[in-house]
């Protein structure tokens, strides 16, 4: 098993990608790598609400030809939505092999607060975790220290911690 | 058993992405596309909630939820409009609907209200199967079998069954937290979320925005508005670390906030009501800080009620073997080391130390051992164990601290919260012992009288 990382116009440096990717192949203990593939996401754009769907984007991601046993994280600025919800912060497939995480609702400026990138960079590293770990088939955590634990506000994403809880960890080791 | 939720919408990208969404949640969901598909799934099985849209062919949304109240009056509907108007809003709610949403809806608004529906439907019910579920479901928190720790899990089930506002008291590291997450697991409020706030960091502009929120607009360049901690902290627990760190004018919006039940966003004219537990942490002891001015008095009575104090890890050796057992069960998962293990005389040097830092410390020091060791950790393995060198060995502990509390204070260039950070200990603690060593600190220093 693998984790293919696909960044889409990120505003990340290379060496802020290279600290995600490493807390990455920590936390799932598999390879992860980075680099752009070829993938049209225009389809997934939804003129009247100015988003992507999430699904959508799902759905162009499974359709992607790669190895099997690889997991796809898509990373996009843009801001995602699924039908009934005015927002999500990510997707994936439970137990599937593709997941995507948007950076837009991540940033303080756009609650009118001061730009911070350490806790931006956090930010992403824990949805990032989070999302990839519904691909290993984890659902929500009640542990509310466990990064598995559900955060649908920005703020929520920092009350708990980076890390799976044992249990989760557990369980994402016997599915790899 | 899972809570169980019915999707009723004629939208199969509706009904497929709530799926999802409310699975990844643990809920059991089902899914039907009408009116007539969803009283089929009523009679067949029992539900929690029924997310009804209102706009159905055949059996409307209206309709629809009257015939739930009427059969399967224990069902909570949540009716999900497109065009919210009052007149639809005002004839649900007259037949019994739990509430309604209008599309799109906020995922944390859908959350929030679901989960409320359901504590709801468990507290009348009064399932205790489930709440016990529950509770044996919950991760240990309180790890130790000590006097003195068998107390403090037993003061803080009493805490979690009355709605009292908790101080907890203790040295930097001593699990306070983690006595705080216990309680807010064993209340009726762990539905809903443990709000933490770190009064140090509590300072400057945003500090009140950070309390109550802001209206889009109300800071320069905000596209979204901002929910602040009391309005995240709705049905949930609130807890305040380091609680004589926050500033008596934002003491007194929390006093009023809790009174009133109720707040005002930054820029806002609606009063948003919000109900929260309080749970409070501190390193000094609340009837000092009050004396000093740290604490208002309206605050003070009221965080004053219920006490329970964490013991410092000196004082419960007998449960260091326990604890570093907790963690090496940990470890040998993240670092992929099932056979990860300390000798007994690594054991036994872990549990005659001091640890000034408690359990905090002692994680460390194991966890940062395993990380770079291979093989069972040795007792003479273990980092960071050697006394700390600097000061001479003839001088008086005062004497010590003073001079050090000086060079951290001087390398933090008068930043007092920066300060206290730097030596794990609350700010108030910090005044506290800047007071007692006499120091009137200088510059951007603030002193006590
Ligand atoms: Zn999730
Ligand atoms: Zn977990």
């Amino acid at each position: 098993m693998s984790v293919l990382v696909v960044p889409i116009d990120l505003q990340l440096t290379g060496a802020q990608l290279a600290v995600l990717i490493e807390r990455l192949r920590r936390v799932f203990a598999v390879a992860v790598d980075a680099r752009p593939i070829e993938l049209d996401i225009s389809s997934a754009f939804d003129r009247l609400r100015g988003q992507y769907d999430a699904m959508r984007l799902l759905h162009l991601l499974v359709a992607v030809k790669s190895p099997t046993q690889e997991k796809l994280l898509l990373l996009l600025e843009q801001d995602l939505f699924i039908p009934v919800l005015s927002y999500i912060f990510g997707q994936a497939q439970l137990g599937g092999r593709a997941a995507v995480v948007s950076m837009y609702r991540l940033r303080n400026e756009r609650y009118g607060l001061p730009a911070d990138d350490a806790l931006l960079l956090g930010r992403l590293e824990k949805e990032a975790v989070h999302e990839l770990g519904h691909t290993f088939g984890l659902i929500h955590c009640a542990d509310a220290r466990c990064v598995m634990h559900a955060s649908t506000y920005v703020e929520e994403i920092d009350f708990k911690g980076d890390a799976l809880c044992a249990d989760c960890l557990t369980r994402v080791r016997r599915a790899r | 058993m899972r809570p169980k939720i019915l999707v009723v919408d004629d939208e199969y990208a509706v009904r497929d992405s709530l799926y999802k969404w409310l699975s990844m949640d643990g809920y059991q969901v089902e899914l039907a596309a009408d009116g007539q598909e969803a009283l089929e799934w009523l009679q067949r099985s029992a539900f929690d909630v029924a997310l009804v849209d209102l706009k159905m062919p055949g059996i409307d949304g209206v309709e629809l939820q009257r015939r739930i109240h009427e059969h399967c009056p224990q069902v909570a509907v949540i009716i999900i409009t497109a065009f919210a108007s009052v007149e639809t809003a005002v004839e649900v709610l007259k037949h019994g609907a739990f509430d309604y949403l209008s599309k799109p809806v906020d995922p944390d608004d859908l959350s929030r209200l679901v989960r409320r529906a359901i504590e709801v439907g468990r507290l009348s019910a009064e399932n205790l199967r489930l709440r016990q579920a529950i509770d044996t479901a919950a991760p240990a928190l309180i790890v130790g079998e000590s006097p003195a720790m068998q107390r403090v899990r037993q003061r803080a089930d009493e805490a979690a069954s009355n709605e009292h506002a908790v101080t907890l008291l203790g040295e930097a590291g001593s699990g306070k937290r983690s006595v705080a997450a216990a309680i807010h697991n064993k209340s009726p409020r762990r539905y809903f979320s443990l709000v933490p706030i770190h009064c140090g960091a509590l300072v400057g502009d945003h500090a009140e925005s950070e309390l109550i929120g802001h209206e889009i607009g109300a800071l320069a360049g905000s596209q979204f508005l901002r929910r602040g901690k009391f309005e995240l902290a709705d049905g949930g627990t609130l807890l305040l670390d380091d609680v004589g760190a926050l500033s008596p004018r934002l003491q007194a919006l929390l006093v009023q906030t809790i009174e009133g039940g109720s707040f005002t966003r930054l820029g806002g004219k609606n009063s948003i009501s919000s109900n929260f537990r309080l749970i409070c942490t501190s390193e000094a002891a609340l009837d000092g800080l009050h004396r000093r001015g740290r604490l208002i008095d309206d605050l003070y009575y009221r965080i004053n009620v219920l006490t329970i104090d964490v013991p410092p890890l000196r004082e419960r050796r007998q449960d260091i073997p326990l604890l570093v057992e907790h963690l090496i069960r940990r470890l040998r998962v993240e670092l992929g080391r099932p056979n990860l293990e300390l000798t007994p005389g690594a054991i036994e040097l872990l549990t005659a130390r001091d640890w000034p830092g408690n359990v905090r410390e002692l994680f460390n020091v194991v966890e940062r051992t395993a990380v770079v060791t291979s093989g069972p950790i040795e007792a003479n393995a273990l980092i960071d164990l050697s006394p700390a060198p600097g000061a001479p060995a003839d001088q008086p502990l005062a004497a010590v601290e003073r001079a050090h509390l000086l060079r951290v204070i001087e390398h933090c260039q008068g930043d007092l919260s920066q300060a206290a950070s730097v030596l794990q200990i609350d700010r108030a603690l910090l005044d506290q012992k800047l007071q007692e060593h006499g120091l009137s600190a200088s510059g951007d220093v603030e002193v006590d009288e």
